[in-house]
């Protein structure tokens, strides 16, 4: 029964994504993809408690056993990355209703709730795949949808972003083709657990190194780190705002959860990172992302764009707690991970709520927003204090484990920059928040002079409930710190 | 004879035409150049992984020889051809979705020429 529930977690999103395409009536289709996400949320759900008492489970496609045939497989980290993506996607789709109305000609709300559900479905297969072919096969599925709802903006750029993503995303899995082609030249054999069980006699072999740096600089590309970033700021600035809290939290991350499944369980650190260019490399373009990302989002004007340097920020804060090495720093990446989900979606959630009623995302038009939605701008107080790492938050669990594994590992220079980095965040984020709270004196002036009215919850009150939610959550793993350091201990079981 | 250039020739071949589609996607200005470079980088890769499958003096893997166990090395390796049945429908789908992009494009800025787009993104 569980078993199959696997391979339904996939199919479900992909069959009722190809019905959609006929359905005309945008009502139908929104409750038609909710109940969609609902189901796989509810399985992934039952995939975890099952993975809770079995660690590993595994599912073979037409009943060919594993080196032959194509083979899902559910371990923990697994099985709560599953729960977090269908999560996140269920979240959206209760927030986002009337952004999604709005912002979406009422003709194109069907196809896209489609390519939304083949998305989810990419993202699943890249999670669960114990495959190098099927993971590129899946890669290539969830990109193509990305591009396509991405396209979809709140102005015409959008479609420019989506055709540079498309250029940047498709090299990337292109050289993860060519990698995935050179491990498969040296092991015969494209079953991950199958590679690494004959690893010993070929880890030598220039062919496997070669093959691995493919795939890793591909992964990077994906997952927008800083010197490949170019994209990742193009495409949350113009894209619309319903996707973003998504794929903002989550795209980029499913590829890094790949990228330390493949260092921390397959190859093994030893081999990947010590004695080897790619740990010295992630250091520097980790230590690069979370110092000048963050000061370049000190010049940002417009609240996405602030969002999304932030997020490359965030994303060198994970490599660099991946490149450190040791098990207490890949609890640290994951618990960054989930700290970073949590948060970044709550604020894009609160971003694209205030676009909903300002029409803007430009400080400009945000002067006082405290007047106006006062309960939003307290939750982007506290999500922007869970990203900078102020205690009581999930963010400061991430950022204290991290800076813990550092000091472990005797990286001064490295923790300089992140408290420095840290720093500069507080300030980014204050530059926002003081527009919201303070600037009275450069509003326009008539505008001054006339009573300001709260408005946030005049048309719905959907997503503030859901990013209330969010805030919750986000506190409540914060208080809970040393329970959470023990659960991601028997994670990796 | 020197059997081992002519053992390397294809894959040099391989590494040419991707660095060709390389340098067509970063290099050309006009958004269709760019997204046919993107073909040819992805052609390439496929030309390698039909080069891998190759076996001297092989066979087709059917039939002829029915004991996998005993003749593995007459055989040419079906499996990378299998791949790339895939990867070049992941190519035509990504073709797709660009060429729809491109056409949205110009509907949108009238023109599908890089710096005009630049310019006309920044007066935005």
């Amino acid at each position: 029964m569980i078993k199959n529930l696997i391979a339904l977690e996939i199919a479900i999103p992909i069959l009722i994504g190809a019905a959609n395409f006929i359905n005309r009536k945008r009502g139908l289709a929104y409750f038609l993809t909710l109940l969609t996400v609902t189901a796989s949320f509810v399985i992934a759900i039952m995939i975890l408690l099952h993975s809770l008492t079995t660690p590993s489970i595994s599912y073979h496609f037409g009943g060919w056993a594993p080196p032959i045939g194509i083979e899902f497989k559910i371990t923990r980290l697994n099985a709560l990355f599953l729960v977090v993506v269908s999560s996140s996607a269920l979240l959206t789709f209760l927030y986002g209703k009337q952004i999604l109305f709005r912002e979406i000609h009422k003709r194109k709300i069907s196809p896209f709730c489609s390519v939304f559900l083949i998305c989810l479905a990419g993202l699943y297969g890249i999670i669960l795949t114990n495959d190098f072919f099927n993971l590129y096969v899946f890669i290539e599925i969830a990109s193509l949808a990305t591009y396509a709802l991405i396209s979809i903006g709140i102005n015409r750029n959008a479609i420019q972003a989506a055709f540079y993503y498309l250029i940047i995303g498709t090299i990337g899995a292109t050289l993860i083709l060519i990698g995935i082609g050179y491990l498969y030249i040296a092991s015969g054999t494209l079953n991950i657990d199958d590679f690494i069980k004959n690893f010993a006699q070929i880890k030598h072999l220039k062919t496997v190194k070669l093959g691995y740096y493919l795939i890793f600089m591909g992964l990077f590309i994906k997952s927008g780190l800083f010197p490949f970033h170019s994209w990742l700021v193009k495409a949350y600035k113009n894209t619309n705002s319903f996707i973003l809290p998504f794929l903002g939290s989550i795209s980029t991350k499913v590829y890094i959860l790949i990228l330390l499944k493949l260092i921390y369980l397959s190859f093994g650190t030893e081999y990947i990172l010590h004695n080897n260019i790619l740990q010295p490399f992630l250091i520097v373009t980790g230590v690069l992302a979370i110092t000048v990302a963050s000061i370049i989002a000190l010049y940002q004007k417009d609240l996405r764009s602030m969002l999304a340097f932030s997020s490359i920020s965030q994303i060198g804060y994970i490599f660099i707690a991946i490149s450190i090495g040791t098990k207490a720093s890949m609890i640290a990446a994951i618990i960054f991970i989930l700290s970073h989900i949590i948060a970044k979606m709550a604020l894009f959630m609160v971003c694209g709520h205030i676009y909903y009623y300002k029409n803007t995302y430009n400080t400009e038009g945000l002067y006082m927003l405290f007047k106006e939605m006062p309960y939003t701008v307290v939750i982007f107080l506290i999500n922007a204090a869970s990203l900078i790492g102020i205690p009581l938050t999930f963010g400061f669990v991430g950022k204290i484990s991290l800076i813990s594994s550092l000091i472990e590992q005797k990286m001064w220079f490295v923790l300089a920059a992140v408290v420095i980095a840290s720093f500069i965040t507080f300030k980014y984020f204050w530059n926002f928040s003081e527009v919201f709270l303070f600037y009275k004196k450069y509003m326009p002036k008539e505008q001054a002079a006339t009573k300001i009215e709260v408005i946030e919850t005049k048309f719905s009150i959907a997503p503030i409930l859901v990013f209330t939610l969010l805030t919750f959550i986000n506190i409540g793993l914060g208080l809970s710190f040393n329970k959470i350091l023990l659960a991601a201990e028997k994670l990796l079981i | 004879m020197n059997t081992t250039l002519i053992e390397y020739l294809p894959y040099i071949l391989c590494i040419a035409i991707i660095c060709t589609g390389l340098y067509g996607t970063t290099n050309s200005s006009n958004y269709l150049k760019k997204l046919v470079s993107l073909s040819i980088l992805q052609s390439g890769v496929i030309l390698f992984f039909i080069a891998i499958a190759k076996v001297k003096d092989g066979q087709i893997p059917i039939l002829a020889c029915l004991d996998f166990k005993q003749c593995p090395e007459q055989l040419i390796n079906p499996l990378p051809h299998v791949l790339m049945l895939t990867a070049i429908v992941v190519g035509v789908a990504t073709l797709a979705v660009g060429l729809a992009l491109i056409i949205r494009i110009k509907e949108e800025y009238g023109t599908i020429e890089e710096n005009t787009l630049i310019e006309a993104e920044q007066n935005d």
